[in-house]
């Protein structure tokens, strides 16, 4: 397949390096001591069909102010901002602010930061910085 | 291909799970889901999420309707509300099959599995209880419904989301709907009869379609559906088929500069779309299709299948439903239930703890599986403010994005940020900093500058996580 794929995915890197750096936000991300790092727990699950899963039980952000807003992000990078088009959760507000002067009808992203007020970014990015 | 994706891919996400999993215990956070689109029909998501511990204790909310907008309200209500607050949803069919995306079952990229999801996850990681059933009565004063079999559910709040139905319209019933023309606007056996009729086509014949005056459910769908049948039709049985869209409406309902642009250009020849159509009449048997075209001349023109998008109304709202007998039914003609969008509460029983989410409700904005995703989170997050003696969000942001084939391999797209606005109650369209009007005219919605191969990708993304978001 030729099609080139546009440079503007931070997760399409090598997935080791992802992980990385995911562990990297969440161990210095937020500063709750109640957040989801030390809530997380890992367990393993025996699916019927006998194929083994591990699940891990992630935590909700303990401060619920922006949680509203903030799930309008979920239909397209996940409950909670951990998948999708790019994995969101840890992310600082700039990266969404930086949207706000990108040309709308050439990046979806673009188009939909721009439906919020600057200090609703704030209140998402702070809520899923937690 | 790109190379890493291409390492991604063979790299399960799965295993990344497990690696991670096995070499450090805590702090794990889930992988983001991979780029591609693997239609599987299912919503097995490796990670789960904790309950809040929201403090709701001893609350029944009962959610009547498992589409878009009931398992979104089901799964929040028990993330947000944490296990105090328990929910039955209530759900006849044993699996959910997605209208979005189900065009592309027509040009045969697509199965009608491949749409197909388990409500498990709702049970198994939030702790839904599933009834399987059809309610028959809403009792308001009692806070009960009553379903088919005779059970009677209390709750402390309710949420309907019951979706839409068809009306008989043009000459057809429901069985014709069923059986010689079908509508396929609600994905499932019809959407099958509907690829098969369209599979069966020889080249010059003719496909007509209709579109109903709005509201109607996905604005663009029907534009969308008549490029994916005339690409198809002109890729698979050759230059001489046609697709003849009688819009009620006088114009595009929704993106409109990408539309025009494949009517005029991509599909140039193929689609001839006429707007401002009345007086409609079909014979199921001979396919013959009769309309009134904008310059009030009668037209009959024959056609090899006829797909009527009839129009619709809240499921339960025809005279003598159950919606209609518990008074619910007071938006425009009967047809749909006013709420308030700060909570989803009925406006025809206020103070009543019933709310209305998803294309059943008006609520201004489209109805659409995306948008009734996030209608649900605002009536859960109301609901769980509601019951620990809070008020709801008085500032709700809901959001809108969906992507539309265009051909087999193209899409374009359109989205839309909705905010409240306080002093006429409603929600409206913001763009350029969260603003509802711009330079003193109303904010538009953004459709993509162009139709292209990279949206069509991006669709598969967008489908596969909203999905996921909804169901697991």
């Amino acid at each position: 397949m030729s099609l080139q794929r546009r440079p503007r995915r931070p997760f399409t890197l090598a997935p080791l390096g992802a992980l990385a750096i995911v562990l990297s936000l969440a161990a210095c991300g937020g500063g709750d001591p109640t957040g989801a790092e030390a809530q997380a727990t890992a367990s393993s699950t025996e699916l019927a069909s006998g194929r083994s899963t591990s699940t891990a039980l992630m935590a909700q952000p303990t401060n619920t102010e922006g949680r509203l807003l903030a799930s309008n992000c979920f239909q397209c990078h996940g409950t909670l901002g951990t998948g999708g088009f790019e994995e969101i959760r840890g992310k600082s507000a700039n990266e969404l602010l930086e949207f706000q002067s990108k040309p709308a009808a050439r990046d979806i992203m673009a188009a939909h930061a721009q439906g919020y007020t600057p200090e609703q970014l704030g209140k998402i990015a702070a809520y899923l910085k937690q | 291909m790109n190379n890493i994706k291409r390492i991604a891919k063979v790299i399960s996400r799965r295993q990344l799970v497990g690696w991670a999993a096995g070499g450090m215990a805590t702090g794990l956070l889930p992988l983001a889901g991979w780029a591609d689109d693997d239609r599987s029909p299912s919503s097995n998501s490796t990670s789960s999420l904790a309950l809040a511990g929201a403090g709701v204790t001893g609350k029944k909310v009962v959610v009547v309707g498992g589409g878009m907008a009931g398992m979104t309200a089901a799964k929040y209500l028990r993330l947000w509300g944490g296990s105090g607050l328990q929910v039955t949803l209530v759900e006849p069919d044993a699996v959910y099959t997605s209208s979005i995306m189900s065009n592309l079952v027509l040009n045969g990229s697509r199965t009608v599995a491949s749409l197909q999801f388990t409500r498990d996850a709702l049970t198994s990681k939030y702790g839904v209880a599933r009834v399987s059933g059809s309610v028959v009565a809403v009792n308001p004063g009692a806070r009960t419904v009553t379903l088919a079999d005779k059970t009677v559910l209390a709750y402390d709040r309710l949420v309907l989301a019951p979706g839409v139905s068809f009306d008989d319209a043009y000459g057809l019933t429901q069985s014709d709907y069923d059986a010689r023309t079908p509508h396929a606007w609600r994905a499932g056996a019809q959407t099958t009869l509907l690829r098969n009729q369209v599979a069966a086509m020889r080249n010059g014949d003719t496909f007509v379609m209709t579109i109903p005056k709005a509201p109607y459910r996905c604005p663009p769908g029907p534009y969308e559906r008549a490029c994916v049948v005339a690409d198809y039709l002109k890729k698979a049985k050759g230059p001489n088929c046609r697709v003849l869209v009688l819009d009620e409406n006088l114009s595009i309902q929704a993106e409109r500069h990408t539309f025009e642009l494949a009517f005029t250009q991509v599909h140039a020849g193929v689609i001839r779309y006429v707007p401002g159509v009345s007086d409609i009449r079909i014979d199921a048997t001979t396919k013959q299709v009769a309309y009134v075209d904008p310059l009030k001349a009668p037209q009959t023109v024959q056609a090899r299948v006829v797909n009527p998008i009839a129009p619709h109304r809240a499921t339960g709202s025809a005279p003598g439903g159950w919606l209609a007998q518990a008074g619910l039914n007071n938006g425009v003609d009967g047809r749909w239930a006013n709420v308030d969008v700060l909570s989803y509460e009925s406006t025809a029983l206020p103070g009543s703890g019933i709310h209305v989410i998803g294309d059943a409700s008006s609520c201004g904005m489209p109805k659409a599986g995306h948008v009734a995703n996030q209608e649900a989170k605002i009536c859960a997050d109301a609901i769980v403010r509601l019951f620990l003696n809070g008020q709801p969000d008085p500032q709700p942001v809901a959001n809108s994005a969906c992507f539309s084939p265009i051909t087999s391999s193209t899409a374009s797209w359109l989205t839309a940020v909705y905010q409240y606005d306080p002093t006429d109650r409603k929600m409206k369209v913001a763009s350029s900093g969260g603003r509802t009007v711009i330079n003193g005219a109303p904010a538009t919605a953004t459709e993509a500058a162009a139709i292209n191969s990279d949206n069509f990708e991006d669709m598969g993304i967008w489908f596969k996580t909203l999905m996921g978001d909804t169901t697991a």
